[in-house]
């Protein structure tokens, strides 16, 4: 019996031991398994009804008609209203604004007061016929101006922030005026970048507080609080959903190409056509956006349930296995680049570790940039580049120019470990410099970190990890806690969002950095109303930014679009508002 | 037993009151659910960190917000308040909605999974208790240490290759290979080999018929393009109802009186004759239909049962009703199936799916839409079932194996009872009391979520909001997690105990 029970132990061990080699090969073997050689023969999913239907994953749930609230203003339900809402501008691909002139149009009128004169198209109405006009226009303002204060001094609109909207004064416009002027109290860069005009449908406020439209605009113009709280009370939850939990269709009209038909809890949201959009028709019928995780994401795709994956900063791993399956052509993967960067930052104010010049210039140089972009970015994007600039980024067309001006390649071009020790050397500084590197606990950040204690330890730095839970709020909490940090910001096309960054005291800058003359320039960016004008003083700034090393730029972040290779029209997008930013150019082709 | 109850609820309350107080710190302390927003530079995020760490009343200090927290939370314990206030999550949802959602997706997971793994389980386990040291008892064993030591995550990864994305592709063009139908024949021997035994003769007349039978059945179906539109029609039920009826009558009542025989063979032919005469009602029922129909069917083995058991009254109408039920899933298969066509063509011929609870838009009345549930569950159910299969079945052969060694049952033995009767009604009945309480326990675990199974097959239970609450940083719903979870796991504690003292009678609870 012993014997017998040996036998089955011995068994048992080999089978254990054979799982374990299947499970180690299984990262190349799991994808390459013969996927079967007539799947592009095979009807795709509903190809034969009339109405076609693509479905893309997303890795978040909707939860917010109104995306104007603290709460609703989210990713999430940006991936819905791509579709169901349309506005006089939007992020194109690369973060550019593209201005919507279906919708409408505006115009900068008058640089002194900045005044611009919004025009909504005639034919612009939300899909339940109700045009979209001046109470639309007025009740953004209102909501997101900060002013419609009650008694006691408490805003009754619960906006996710008055940024902007609180320099303009009250717009003015009669019922049906398709025309609305608005007047800046002071001048603004990111003026394009505040109203948005199609996000919010007046008359459904206004009659769910108890008004019509007209009554609603009077109450605007007159600043009656009483009569306007109700409304803002269903604007401030009346739009919140709980999940699955989608009201009546005509108190979610859109503005855009798609409406929003039905949202199953925890599965999927559907959108389908708006029959009664005025602009140019989207090319699919039916769009699903399919709640997933993205880590289960590529199953999915090849197994056709889910046509579009936007995996978004993919793993190695991840990339890999598309990359395997697109050779197969049985998909289409696309990469580029998103608008999320990565930065080591240092604290340089008095008695800092990073106080002499020196120092920074040679942390600067010991980082390995290269290497870390070749190791962490390069297998989800194979184009990828070391980042040089901080608010310029590779998608911007203007990204070689403003290097080419403001980044001293001959410094920091290439890691230079001689270089770095000299210049430790000339401080006077007693090595090891001893640096606390605080970041983020997860494995690309500990992997970053071991890089740079492996090239910098060597020219007389002693990083040390720290990897707090919280460190976070430790970044502008507690800047005494740490030397010098590592994390990633998330950019967007407002150009005025560097100002806090930057400026001495800036409420993003813990690290005891000032540098009067780009103080100067931000007044002067922030004050301007040419974009193109305010983007050569920001490479201006950059040059002194680098003279200053006040920080590392190291790499924007990867992003991968993979999708059914039947489908046409998918594009990778930068900027944060994710892949179905275009989903009415989507089809299928047959 | 009262005084037992009221002393564990008591205990209960303390427990909970220091596990909520303990995991509240731990969420509290584990991470920023700001930092999301502090990374973005976009100008207002300070507006945005303002609001939320109002809404999520950040400046509290933690044990003060625990107290806060457990007010709201207390109500949804109380009985008929009505009011439960389980706080909102970083996206302003109300948790206690987000909650209700997850424990219906996850109950609707496990429960399948659960009923099958425990019937299959205890029979494995009884089975390889009863054949100790055969080929089949090593084979269970060595079976049920592979399931119990796969790690579930790569297990699902498997799962979804092979019988999801590999099958898939295989059914849009269903044809079994000469050499495909033999290498499943050869397994299909070797299983079988294995669980019939004895000499080497009889192990190669079983793999011989096996295999014959297996690649013989493989190659006929595919040739008649049963693979493109599977079902099983009339004849397959009789036959299953049939075989249901001697099966379950050889094991619960035998057959030296032919009663419960008889009983169980009419319950069958009824079942059969139902199955056509209800034809037209079983084409698109409601639930409700279908749920009266099987109460008639229960109803009228019963009265079979009565009528024809004669003295073996109890066992005729206990075997009877099994049959009636096997029956009825048996129809309900089938009738499934019938949507077949319908919706292998709605999801383009993907038709079994590796993520989700439903396929998005489809509608195709009770049996298509059975059908689409039943594709989506396959695989979390599979996973969930055969690791907790295992833990069962070695459980059960263990139990039993002690049981059968024991001085009353080498009694009844002696006493020239059958051995039917010794194992059925006597040591089965002992032998099952550890594994109730495994299950309880095993319960109370999966209604906390079977975290990785959840997260990997894209179920939106209660592991999966654990996660993405952690994910998030978002305290509120996991602490509706740890709440239910603690809840669940102190309840199921006092069932298995109570369940305990009911099945043995020498343990008194007081």
């Amino acid at each position: 019996m012993t014997s017998k029970r040996k036998g089955a132990t011995l068994f048992a061990v080999l089978t254990a031991g054979a799982l374990a080699l299947t499970a180690c090969g299984g990262d190349d073997g799991g994808g390459s398994e013969e996927p079967g050689a007539n799947r592009t023969e095979e009807p795709t999913e509903e190809e034969g009804t009339q109405s076609g239907t693509i479905t893309v994953a997303v890795d978040s749930e909707y939860t917010a008609y109104n995306d104007l609230t603290a709460e609703g203003n989210g990713t999430w339900n940006t991936y819905v209203h791509n579709g169901a809402k349309l506005n006089f501008w939007s992020y194109g691909a690369d973060g550019s604004i593209v201005r919507e002139e279906e919708f409408g149009t505006y115009e900068k009128t008058s640089d002194d007061p900045l005044t611009v004169e919004y025009t909504y198209s005639d034919k612009a109405v939300w899909s339940d016929g109700e045009p979209i006009d001046c109470d639309d226009f007025l009740l953004e303002w209102a909501a997101m101006s900060g002013k419609m204060v009650d008694g006691s001094g408490e805003d009754i609109f619960d906006q996710s922030s008055t940024n902007g909207y609180e320099l303009v004064q009250k717009p003015e416009c009669q019922p049906g005026d398709k025309t609305i002027t608005v007047v800046y109290e002071q001048p603004y860069i990111d003026w394009e970048l505040i109203f948005q005009g199609g996000a919010i449908p007046a008359h459904i406020a206004a009659e769910q507080g108890g008004l019509t439209s007209e009554e609603l605009i009077t109450a605007i113009a007159e600043d009656d609080i009483a009569a306007l709280k109700p409304v803002a009370k269903f604007w401030n939850t009346g739009w919140q959903f709980n999940p699955g939990e989608l009201p009546p269709p005509e108190m979610i009209p859109s503005s855009g190409p798609y409406l929003i038909d039905s949202w199953d809890a925890g599965q999927s949201l559907t959108l389908k056509a708006n029959p009664n959009f005025y602009g140019t028709p989207p090319k699919t019928e039916t769009i699903v956006l399919r709640l997933l995780d993205p880590a289960q994401q590529v199953a999915a795709l090849q197994n056709g349930e889910v046509d579009i994956i936007n995996p978004g900063n993919p793993t190695p791993d991840v990339a890999a296995q598309l990359e395997q399956l697109a050779q197969q052509g049985q998909i289409t993967t696309e990469s580029g680049e998103s608008l999320t960067w990565s930065h080591i930052d240092m604290q340089q104010g008095k008695g800092d570790v990073f106080e002499p010049l020196e120092i920074r210039q040679a942390f600067a140089k010991c980082i390995p940039r290269q290497l870390i972009v070749d190791n962490l970015v390069k297998p989800a994007n194979p184009e990828a580049i070391v980042l040089d600039m901080r608010e310029f980024f590779p998608v911007d067309p203007m990204y070689d120019q403003a290097r080419e001006q403001a980044f001293p390649a001959d410094m920091y071009g290439e890691q230079d470990l001689d270089g770095a020790r000299q210049l430790i050397q000339q401080s006077g500084v007693q090595t090891p410099i001893d640096v606390r590197l605080m970041h983020a606990d997860d494995p690309v950040r500990n992997q970053l970190s071991a890089l740079v204690k492996s090239e910098c330890d060597k020219v007389g730095f002693n990083i040390k990890d720290f990897t707090p839970p919280d460190w976070g709020a430790r970044l502008t909490g507690q800047p005494g806690s740490y030397d010098a940090t590592m994390f990633a910001w998330a950019g967007s096309g407002v150009l005025a969002a560097g100002e806090s960054l930057y400026v001495s005291d800036g409420a993003q800058n813990p690290y005891g950095y000032a540098n009067q003359e780009v103080d100067k320039l931000w007044d002067q960016i922030v004050t301007s109303t040419d974009r193109e004008a305010a983007k050569q003083l920001i490479a201006e700034m950059e040059g002194l930014l680098w003279e200053d090393v006040f920080n590392i730029p190291l790499y924007v972040n990867a992003n991968i679009n993979a999708f059914a290779s039947d489908l046409e029209g998918v594009k990778v997008n930068a900027t944060q508002t994710g892949v179905t930013f275009n989903m009415d150019e989507w089809s299928r082709s047959s | 037993m009262l005084a037992f109850i009221v002393r564990r609820v008591i205990a209960a309350f303390g427990i909970l009151l220091a596990g909520t107080f303990i995991a509240y710190v731990l969420v509290a302390l584990s991470g920023d659910p700001l930092a999301q927003l502090r990374q973005s530079n976009e100008p207002g995020i300070e507006d945005r960190i303002a609001n939320m760490t109002e809404r999520l009343d950040l400046d509290t200090p933690v044990p003060l917000r625990y107290l806060k927290w457990l007010g709201g939370a207390a109500q949804c314990v109380v009985p008929f308040v009505g009011t439960c206030d389980l706080g909102q999550s970083v996206r302003g949802q109300d948790v206690s909605a987000l909650l209700a959602d997850a424990m219906v997706a996850t109950l609707q997971l496990i429960t399948v999974a659960t009923v099958t793994a425990v019937i299959i389980g205890v029979l494995v386990g009884i089975v390889t208790a009863l054949r100790q040291y055969t080929r089949l008892d090593y084979s269970a064993t060595f079976a049920s240490f592979v399931f119990v030591s796969l790690p579930i995550f790569w297990f699902a990864v498997l799962l979804k290759q092979y019988i999801a994305i590999d099958l898939n592709d295989w059914l849009a063009d269903p044809t079994v290979s000469l050499p495909a139908a033999a290498i499943v024949g050869v397994i299909s021997g070797l299983i079988w080999g294995s669980i019939v035994g004895g000499d080497r003769r009889r192990v190669l007349t079983s793999f011989a018929v096996a295999f014959v039978a297996t690649g013989g059945a493989l190659l006929l179906l595919s040739a008649s393009g049963w693979f493109r539109s599977p079902g099983l029609g009339p004849v397959v039920v009789g036959v299953v109802g049939v075989a249901a009826a001697v099966g379950l009558t050889a094991v619960v009542a035998g057959f030296r009186y032919r009663n419960v025989l008889y009983a169980a063979l009419a319950t069958a032919g009824a079942g059969i004759v139902a199955n056509l005469a209800f034809d037209p009602l079983l084409t698109d029922p409601t639930w409700g239909t279908l749920f009266l129909l099987l109460l008639l069917a229960v109803a009228v083995a019963v009265g079979i049962g009565y009528a024809i058991g004669g003295l073996q009254r109890r066992q005729a109408i206990s075997t009877s009703v099994w049959v009636a039920v096997i029956m009825a899933f048996t129809i309900t298969a089938d009738r499934m199936l019938t949507a077949w066509d319908n919706y292998y063509e709605f999801v383009g011929g993907r038709v079994v799916a590796t993520f989700g609870a439903r396929t998005p838009n489809y509608d195709g009345g009770t049996w298509g839409n059975l059908l689409d549930t039943v594709t989506h569950l396959a695989l979390p159910t599979l996973a969930l079932m055969l690791v907790s299969l295992a833990t069962y079945s070695r459980y059960t052969r263990a139990s039993m194996l002690e049981v059968m060694n024991q001085d009353y049952v080498r009694t009844a033995r002696s006493k020239g009872l059958t051995d039917r009767t010794v194992i059925v009604r006597h040591a089965l009945r002992n032998g099952l009391i550890p594994v109730t309480t495994l299950v309880a326990f095993d319960l109370a675990g999966l209604i906390g979520g079977a975290v990785i199974t959840e997260t990997v097959f894209g179920w939106q239970g209660m592991g999966f909001m654990f996660v993405e609450a952690l994910r998030n940083t978002d305290p509120n719903p996991a602490m509706a997690f740890f709440l239910v979870t603690g809840i669940v796991a102190v309840l199921f504690n006092m069932l298995a105990d109570i369940a305990y003292a009911y099945l043995d009678p020498r343990i008194r609870l007081g």
